[in-house]
Formats: C-alpha cells, structure tokens, sequence
C-alpha cells in the first residue's frame, strides 16, 4: 500500500518541524495513539487502535525517526503488532518554505499482513488516506492554537 | 426380480432431519466437561517464530493451557504424512503448528484451551508472537525464478516435483508434421471450497482404557484415523475412535488430516478434559486445502483433414506451503491420465512442476485434476475448431473415440471400458436446438447483441481403481471399500458402508439397492457410516467412488446373504439348494411359488438355529470388501449458452443443457441434484470465484464478503438429460456422478463467453470471467 499527498500550512517552516518533532504532537498526528513514551533517541513506543469495520484491535507499536535534516526533512517508521496482524510502514516527510507559509510532501509505503489485511485489503488504502487527512488538520488546527 | 427402488425419483430418507434442524453436527455435541481450543494463526506469510509469550494468554481467568509447536514435538508428536509419493519428490515435514518458521498466512503457532469459546478466542489474542518476517512468494510461476524464497530449505528450488506421462518425441514429431497448430496459455485459478458446514473436531480421552474418541467432519474417518494413529500421535489405531456424524459438505476438502483434528485429539489428552473446535468462517478460509491453482501451456496439432495429431501440456501446480494428504496426485495422475478426454489423440506429452509457495495447502476439490484438464481439453477443442473455421461440435464429433473402439486405450494410462460421446452430444444439440440457435446467434450479432454458444465434451474417471494400480502410481492405501450387512432376526437389516455421505444421499440410495436385492421395503434398511468404532475399515467418500466401489461392495455382501439365506431356506423347504429360488423377499421350490418361506423367516431360523442345516453357522450378515477392476468412465456433453453484454461484459447465462452419462441411475432426484451442485460449482469457477494473494502472500479474497460465490440469481435453469451407457465391470453398472457438473461446467461457460466476443476477435481470457475483464478485453479489442 502506498500513500503520497502535500499540505500547504499557514505556519512557518520552523514552527511546522518543531511540531512534528514534538512526541506530544505525534501523538495527536497519528490515528489512535492512547500512550506514546520515548524509549530511545528518536525511537518511541507507542499503543495505538486501529480498525477498519470489524477488524479492529490494540497495537504495540515502536516508532522511529531517522534521516533528520532539521527543519526540512526527517523519515518515520511505524512498525505495529496486533492480534488482528501487523504494519510496517516507513515514510519521508519533506518542509519547504514558500512565501511565509510551509508546503510538506510525504510519501510512504505500508506492508500490512493478517485478518487486517485479508478482510481490510480494499478499505485499507482509502482508510489510510483518510487517517492522514485528519491527521494533518488535527496538525494544522494545533498550530493555529500554538 | 422386478425392479422397484433401484431408479425411483425417491425423496432423500435423511433430509427431514436435515430440513427440521435435527441433523447432528460436529458442533452440535457436547460433552461434561468440555473445554474449547482456539488457535493463534500466522498474519505473516513466511516468518521466522522468534519467541511466543504464552504468559498473558495463561493469565486470563478461564484459560486452562496454552500449547505450542514446540510442545507437541517435544511430547513425541510427528508430522502430518502425505498419502501419495511420486519419485523424487521433496517431501517437508508438516507439524500440526509451526515449530521454527510460519510458512502460509492462518498457520497455526499456538493453540488456546479455555473453559468457553469465547474465553479461548479472547485469550488466543493475548498470546504474543515475535515474528522475523521474511520475503515471501504466492505464485507458483515466481516461485520457481531464480532468487525466489524458498518455502523449505529440503527444496531450495521451490520444486517439489517434476512428473510426465506419456511419449515426448512421438509428441513432438507430430508437432512437426502438423497441417495446423494451437497454442494457449491458460490459468486455472485457486478456489477456496466453501463447505457450508465448516470443520470441526471434538477429542476426548479416557484415562481409565486409555481410549481416545475423536469426532470430525471427515469424508473418511478410517483414513484419519489411520493416518493420525499411526502416523502423528503415535495412538494404537484400537484405541483410537473415529466418528464423523452428519457432515455439511465436503468437496473433497474434508478428506484430508488436517492440524486442528490432531491438535484437539493430542490436547485433549494433556489437559485431560474433552476439547472442541469448530472454525470460523474466516480460519476456513486460510485453513481449508484450496483447489486448482494450475498455470498451463497448451498445444494441438491437427492435420489436413482436421483430425488431431497431438497435444502437448506444460503445467505448474502451485502446491501451497505444505504436502496437504493426497496433494501429488492431484496435479499428476488426475490430471494429466485425461488429457485424451473423449477423442483420438494419437500422441500426448504432458510434464508437470509441483511448486511450494507461502500460501494454503492445495489438494482435491470437487473434481480434483479433471476439471483442470477437461478445461484444458475443451479449450484447445474450441480454439483448434476456431482456428480451422469449422463447427466446434462438428469439430469435437469429427475427433471422438467411435463406440467400436472400446475398451480404448489413450496414450496416458487410462484404458476406457465404455462410450459413446456421439450420442450425448446429439441429444445435447437436439435439446438445445443447435441450428436454429446459431442462425439466432447470426441474427443478433448484426444487432450488436453477443450470444455465445459453449461445449464441454468431458470424460471423468471415477472410482478411482484397482488398489494393485494405484498402488503402483504412489498411493499409499487400497482404494477398495467395505460393506458389512447384518441382517437381524426379525428381517430387519443394518448396513454398515465405509463410504461416507455428507450431502450424496446415501442413506436413500444405499437402502434402495438393499431393498430390492432382499426383496424388503426399504423401511426394513438401515444404513450406517462414519464411525470406525462399528463400521469395518472403508476408505469413505470422494472422487464419485460411492456408487461404483462403495455400492459394489454392498452387492458382494447381499449376494453372499443370499446364498446363506437359501440354504436355510431349502432346509426349510426340505428341498435341494439348488432348486430354491429366491424372488421378491420369498423364497421357494421352482415352480411351487404358493409354498414359500419370507426373507423375514429365514432369518429368524438364522438366529434361533433351532430347524437348521447340519454343519452352517447360525446368524446372518456378511462383510465384504470390493476392489474395483477399473476406474469407471462417466462422459457427456454439456452446452452453454450466454450472453455478453458490451457495455459493461456482464455476462448473463441464457441456457445450461447438461447430457451426462453415469451408467445406471439409483435415483434420479439425488443423481439431478448432484448434477445442479456441479454446475453451480463450475459456473462459479469460471465467472465468480477466485483466491487472490497479494505480493506479500497475503490472501485478499479471505471472507464471503471478497470471494464471490455463485448465487441463485447468477444461474439458470439447468436443463438436465441423461443417457445409459452401463459400466460394464461393477455389479450395477453405475459409474459416478457427484463431480461431472463441476468438470463440465466451467468449459462449456469459459467458450461460450469466448464464442460471444469472437466479433471482437478475443481469443481468450483467464477466469474468472468478471465483467471488468471483459469489459478491458473489449476495450483493447475496439483501440487494436
């Protein structure tokens, strides 16, 4: 599965990085988080919900920042263990400044196994699309408040 | 002695209790103090198993144990066995769950003993596994390149074997010398069975006799009692019982030894209280052995005068993760022994390439192999007669064995006893109305409607025989069958068959034969199957063997009844034996028929042996076990008549005229039936159905809600005939018909789908034929 969109924010681009390097904000960026702890530089362990219609389920999940270049780019990996089957997604997050306000590109891919997938498989894509919209607005609205 | 059963349309005697909710299921029964299994299924594909955390699962209040693989191997446990080697052939061990590596998504790792069903599904969540996933690969063509994972390190290739039959170089010269040749790739898709009752499997252990009683939905349960006795749990194969009470379809997919059976059996044992599990729909999805999955390169050759010259057959069969119990002879001797279907072939050479992949077992489903080449078959026909601008019946007719020529031998092992093709196909012609309906065709096409026009001209082999034969091919078992006939003393009789019915009605047709070879009504027959605790060792139910090889074995016995009954008889008679004959449940002197004894007197003197022949034995039953001379050779010829939709490739079925001949019928309403479930099973191959795994070998098409089965408003009124070519070396001269609509069906739909866009000049699409593919097919038909 494979997600790749651009946000234009009307913040600027250090106030956008210092966002989403902040474990607080991830938290609330990403879908169902209900405990994010740092375990490590840049590596945290995370307790999401996820579910798509009757296949939903608690997952462990342990993410990790790499390839930082502050304030214009980092990689996330979010690998997810549940009953319901795993995630292993990895993506680029990419800040340019443009006239005050801060365009992102992302782009990532996500290997999905087990019932999530089997029963998901066709939701899953558009479900995921839609998980990272509100993600972005929830960002977008918490800058605004900042 | 005048027929009165054998051939009545008679209701099925068992279906008031199926219909009113009185059947009695595996998951039915209970037991004082059962507990239930849940089990922790692999979400990977291929992965290594780095720890497995039971602690959570043993916490959770209900829980009674947790098991894994490790503990069953440890306690002695060995692996599931495949019941047919062919040379060569790589054969993996397959633990009943995953010791090292997981290997197909559904795998079992773990399994969760709790006090309720839904306590062990709760629990069975909080068992943790710690996966290494590693790179897999569904697709039995990818396994095979280079650089593919393997599945097992015993076959680093992936191949698990390499089989051919019948003369390479006599097969290539004819293609050489060939006037005109064809050429097609083809791809059988996986199915996923679908049985409506799903498996299920209850064990108990007696600690006291050291006994184990097992219930499971088998088609054979002395063949799983065989196999998991003697084989896996190392049980005495007297101290194991195996009942498999009212079974809700099987399809072949419930023949096999699977995990769950074996793990419920070992565990049952260790926590010594009795253990059930019963699937859920989504665990048979990922667990059940799936069907076909063939990708395939096929050639005719013909010559001048259109008659064929030679077939040649590359096949990969995509075996799945493990050897399911009969997975080699699937792909292999029924599969590539009838590839000469109903014609004169001179010439056929087929290899083909067993492939592991990290996906489901695959073994037999309905039909198994013979669906695969009967398509195989029908296809080339239709594209041989495309090809060379001729009929495709007259085509087919031109190239059929003629009735003078049998017994037939075909260049690939099988020698056919009987047929005769021309006479199904003219009544299929006669009922479809063949030459007004192409003039129809005509007509409409002009219209811009697209009428398609399919045959399936198909041969089975069923009853799959003689043991010394198969034996020889790699079976690991006789394919005979038991039956043992008691009569009691008041006339009443109990029949115990090693066949097993789960859907074929043999509780109507067994009795049928019985009434009438006794001369009783058939309220006096019972019939029994399906526990090994009272029925002798029967090989069970699959490959249309009951009729021919289980009901043979029921004659044998009832003629050996007979012939104790008349010696009893002329005692009573105070005549010679061999003047005593026996004639509608009476038996008396020739000639003298007002003086006579009943079938019930007799065996009351059986018993009491109070007036009895000097020197025989009191009672009356006889055992029998039946070994057939052959395979028996149901044909026919179905046609089907769709049409295509340009605008969206919808395709609607008009008509389904199906010509089959099964020798002598038993009864025609259950024989129909059959015929209506095969269609329907065919037809849903090639329109519907299909198992689809992701690049991961994540198996997408894993509920009713991604795996189209076929629906009542998908399918036509079949209109159903028959013709009688008797089996000419089995007691009743019946051959088989539980699989022949599955063979035929998916053929005859494929080509007439294909004969509606011969306008566009398309040539072939895989199945499933959805609207989608047409519709692209269409497309680049009208850009090109």
């Amino acid at each position: 599965m494979q997600l790749k969109g651009s946000y234009r924010f009307k913040a600027v681009i250090d106030r956008v990085w210092g966002a989403l390097m902040n474990p607080q904000v991830i938290a609330r960026l990403l879908p169902g988080v209900e405990r994010l702890e740092p375990v490590g530089d840049n590596v945290y362990e995370a307790e999401m919900r996820l579910g798509i219609g009757p296949i939903s389920g608690r997952y462990k999940a342990r993410i990790t920042l790499s390839e930082i270049d502050p304030p214009n780019h980092y990689r996330i990996r979010i690998q997810a263990q549940g009953p319901q089957g795993t995630v292993d997604a990895s993506g680029t997050i990419d800040l340019t400044a443009d006239d005050g306000e801060t365009v992102m590109h992302y782009e990532g891919e996500a290997k999905v196994s087990g019932l999530l997938m089997s029963m998901g498989a066709r939701l899953l894509e558009p479900t995921a699309q839609m998980l990272v919209n509100q993600g972005l607005k929830n960002l977008e609205a918490q800058l605004a408040s900042l | 002695m005048a027929t009165r059963y054998f051939g009545v349309a008679m209701k099925r005697r068992e279906d008031p209790r199926f219909i009113t909710g009185r059947g009695t299921y595996v998951d039915d029964l209970t037991l004082p103090g059962l507990v239930y299994a849940a089990m922790v299924r692999s979400p990977h594909a291929h992965a290594r198993i780095k720890a497995i955390h039971k602690e959570k699962a043993l916490q959770h209040p209900g829980v009674i144990a947790v098991f894994t693989g490790k503990d069953m191997v440890e306690s002695g446990v060995k692996s599931l066995p495949c019941g047919w080697l062919l040379p060569g052939m790589k054969l993996p061990p397959h633990y009943p769950m995953a010791v090292d590596k997981v290997r197909h998504v559904g795998e079992i790792v773990a399994v969760v003993i709790a006090q309720d069903r839904y306590t062990a599904e709760d629990a069975a969540e909080l068992v943790e596994v710690e996966y290494e996933p590693l790179p897999a690969v569904a697709d039995g063509a990818k396994a095979l390149q280079p650089g593919a994972p393997a599945v097992h390190d015993e076959a680093p290739d992936n191949v698990c074997f390499r089989w051919s039959i019948g003369d390479r170089e006599k097969t290539d010269e004819a293609f050489r010398r060939a006037h005109r040749t064809v050429k097609v790739e083809l791809v059988n898709q996986r199915l996923i069975p679908n049985a409506i009752e799903p498996r299920a499997a209850m064990a108990q252990y007696n600690p006291a006799t050291d006994e184990y009683t097992l219930w499971v939905t088998s088609q054979n349960p002395h063949v799983h009692r065989l196999l998991m006795a003697a084989f896996v749990l190392g049980i005495p194969e007297h101290k194991l019982r195996v009942i498999s009470p009212d079974v809700g379809g099987g399809f072949g997919s419930k023949i096999f030894l699977y995990p769950e059976e074996t793990i419920v059996t070992w565990a049952a044992k260790q926590v010594g209280r009795p253990v059930k599990w019963t699937a859920r729909r989504r665990e048979s999805f990922v667990s059940d052995a799936h069907g076909r999955d063939h990708i395939t390169e096929a050639e005719l050759a013909v010559d001048e005068k259109g008659k064929i010259l030679g077939m040649r057959v590359k096949t990969i069969a995509n075996l799945g993760a493990y050897l399911s119990t009969f997975a080699p002879a699937i792909p292999t001797y029924l599969y590539g022994t009838l590839l000469s279907g109903q014609y004169e072939i001179p010439t056929i050479y087929c290899e083909v390439t067993g492939v592991f992949t990290h996906t489901t077992p695959v073994d037999a489903y309905r039909g198994a192999g013979r669906p695969e080449a009967t398509y195989v078959v029908e296809r080339l026909m239709d594209l041989m007669a495309r090809e060379l601008g001729e009929d495709p019946a007259e085509f087919r007719r031109k190239n059929f064995i003629p009735p003078d020529k049998f017994p037939y031998q075909t260049p690939v092992a099988l020698q056919y006893d009987s047929g005769n093709y021309e006479g199904a196909l003219n009544k299929a012609l006669e009922a479809i109305n063949y030459k007004e309906l192409r003039r129809r065709q005509e007509e409409l096409r002009k219209q811009g409607r697209y009428i398609g026009i399919g045959f399936s001209c198909y041969i089975e082999a069923c009853g799959i025989a003689p043991s010394q034969v198969v034996g020889s091919l790699g079976a690991q078992a006789g394919l005979w069958e038991s039956a043992l006939v008691r009569v009691h003393p008041t006339g009443k009789v109990t029949v115990y068959t090693g066949s097993h019915t789960h859907g074929q009605g043999h509780e109507t047709a067994f009795a049928q034969i019985v009434a009438d070879e006794l001369g009783i009504p058939i309220e006096d027959v019972e019939i029994v199957h399906g526990d090994t605790g009272s029925v002798p060792f029967g090989m069970g139910t699959y490959g249309s063997r009951s009729a021919p090889v289980g009901g043979s074995a029921i004659v044998l016995s009832l003629q050996k009844i007979k012939e104790k009954a008349r010696k009893i008889a002329a005692h009573l008679l105070e005549a010679a034996e061999e003047d005593v004959v026996f004639e509608d449940g009476k038996f008396y002197v020739k000639g003298v028929p007002d003086r006579f004894k009943t079938f019930q007197e007799v065996a009351l003197q059986a018993y009491l042996a109070h007036n009895y022949p000097p020197g025989l034995e009191p009672g009356l039953e006889a055992s029998s076990f039946y070994d057939p001379k052959n395979f028996t050779f149901p044909f026919g010829t179905h046609i089907c008549v769709v049409e295509v939709d340009p605008e969206t490739g919808k395709v609607k079925i008009l008509r389904y005229v199906a010509v089959d001949d099964a020798g002598r019928i038993i009864n025609p309403l259950i024989a129909e039936g059959q015929v209506h479930g095969g269609i329907a099973q065919g037809i849903g191959q090639a329109l519907l159905e299909g198992a689809i795994y992701d690049e991961n070998a994540q198996l997408l098409s894993a509920s009713l809600l991604d795996y189209a089965l076929p629906r009542a408003d998908d399918l036509p009124a079949f209109e159903i005939d028959h013709t009688v070519t008797p089996c000419p070396h089995n007691p009743l001269g019946v051959k088989g018909i539980g699989e022949t609509g599955t063979i035929a069906a998916t053929a005859a739909t494929v080509n007439a789908v294909m004969d509606a866009l011969a306008p566009f000049g398309i040539r072939h699409i895989d199945m499933p034929l959805t609207p989608e593919k047409i519709w692209r097919a269409i497309q680049a038909a009208r850009a090109a």
